[in-house]
């Protein structure tokens, strides 16, 4: 006997989704089909354990710890005290110019290399050895 | 004291300290809970809910202020989940063990100790621990779509706005994941009688 009835349509049946007349065909078949009275009872079991998995409890302190780096790094309380993103946008903007200003000037390839190493200069700059890798807010913005 | 939720969107606005502490505050237990479950992972979920921070930072200029912040929070997070390396993640896998045993108060000892009493909770703990690590191998989608359909007891409607797309997509999603879950746990024999 040949068996149309995919997993698709047994979630629904199992949800209660499933088309009226679907359902109907689909019950006189299962009494017939071994393989999907099978899939049924899988799928209810595997329902019965995912619905019981529970979000974890005790959050963790370190929670804080993230928090409290991720506003100094955005923040830039160690420092000097002024944001870095203005810091950043600033530097970017001068970046900007000054690599528009390297396309008119002869030997600009090795000029922009030397753009591009401030650039890096700026990022190490800003790493502050996280505990968990803070990437760079530079990258981002 | 609670503070009201437009006071926190004025102050991020003004792109102030005490405004993104406070709405990291906010939030930040259910960021943390969203990470954990979709990489039984401390360190992964805390690796994703600093650049959930940083993402939320960097694109409140964007947040639409007539709107309230939970979606648009719940949005970031979902999607920089998503968005995590799997690599990131797939590294841990063989530290799973202890990541799901020790958020209780038990130790890994201790759990053992106590299944050695009863076969019954050896194969329960069996059964979550391959779950879990089926979930957590699930592609990227499949897996949220779960996770917060099963985990967070969501609705299919309220997934579909907080991943951003189509209520048909996330239905998808979600029967695909859970063929791939149960066909997983069918090849372990977790049922097997
Ligand atoms: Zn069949």
């Amino acid at each position: 006997m040949e068996c149309k009835f995919n997993s698709y349509i047994i979630q629904e049946y199992l949800e209660g989704t499933i088309d009226d007349l679907e359902k109907v065909l689909f019950e006189e078949h299962m009494k017939e089909c071994k393989k999907c009275r099978l899939e049924l009872t899988h799928l209810k079991l595997l329902l019965f354990e995912i619905d019981h998995l529970k979000e974890i409890e005790v959050i963790p302190k370190d929670v804080e710890f993230i928090r409290n780096n991720v506003l100094d790094e955005i923040f830039n309380t160690k420092s000097s005290g002024f944001e870095v993103k203005k810091f950043i946008k600033k530097q970017k903007e001068t970046i900007a110019l000054a690599t528009n200003f390297m396309n008119y000037v002869p030997g600009k390839t090795i000029a922009k290399k030397g753009i591009k190493g401030a650039n890096s200069l700026l990022s190490s700059a800003s790493k502050k050895g996280f505990k968990y890798g803070l990437k760079l807010i530079q990258e981002r913005i | 004291m609670e503070v009201s939720e437009q006071k926190i969107i004025k102050l991020c606005q003004k792109s102030r300290r005490e405004g993104f502490e406070l709405l990291f505050k906010k939030f930040e237990n259910y960021i943390y809970r969203i990470c954990y479950s979709y990489t039984y992972s401390k360190e992964d979920a805390l690796d994703i809910m600093q650049e959930v921070f940083l993402r939320i930072y960097k694109a409140f200029d964007t947040f639409d202020t007539n709107k309230s912040l939970s979606p648009w929070v719940k949005r970031i997070t979902v999607n920089t989940c998503i968005n995590y390396k799997r690599d990131n993640i797939s590294k841990h896998s063989d530290v799973s063990i202890n990541a799901s045993i020790d958020d209780g108060e038990n130790t890994f000892e201790d759990v053992v100790a106590d299944s050695c009493k009863t076969e019954d909770k050896a194969i329960y703990m069996d059964t979550k621990k391959l779950l879990e690590d089926s979930i957590r191998q699930l592609p990227n989608e499949e897996r949220m779509a779960v996770i917060l359909k099963h985990i967070k007891g969501l609705s299919y409607e309220s997934i579909a706005e907080i991943m951003n797309c189509p209520q048909g997509t996330v239905k998808t999603y979600i029967y695909r994941g859970r063929k791939l879950l149960k066909e997983k746990l069918v090849k372990k024999g977790v049922w097997e009688v």
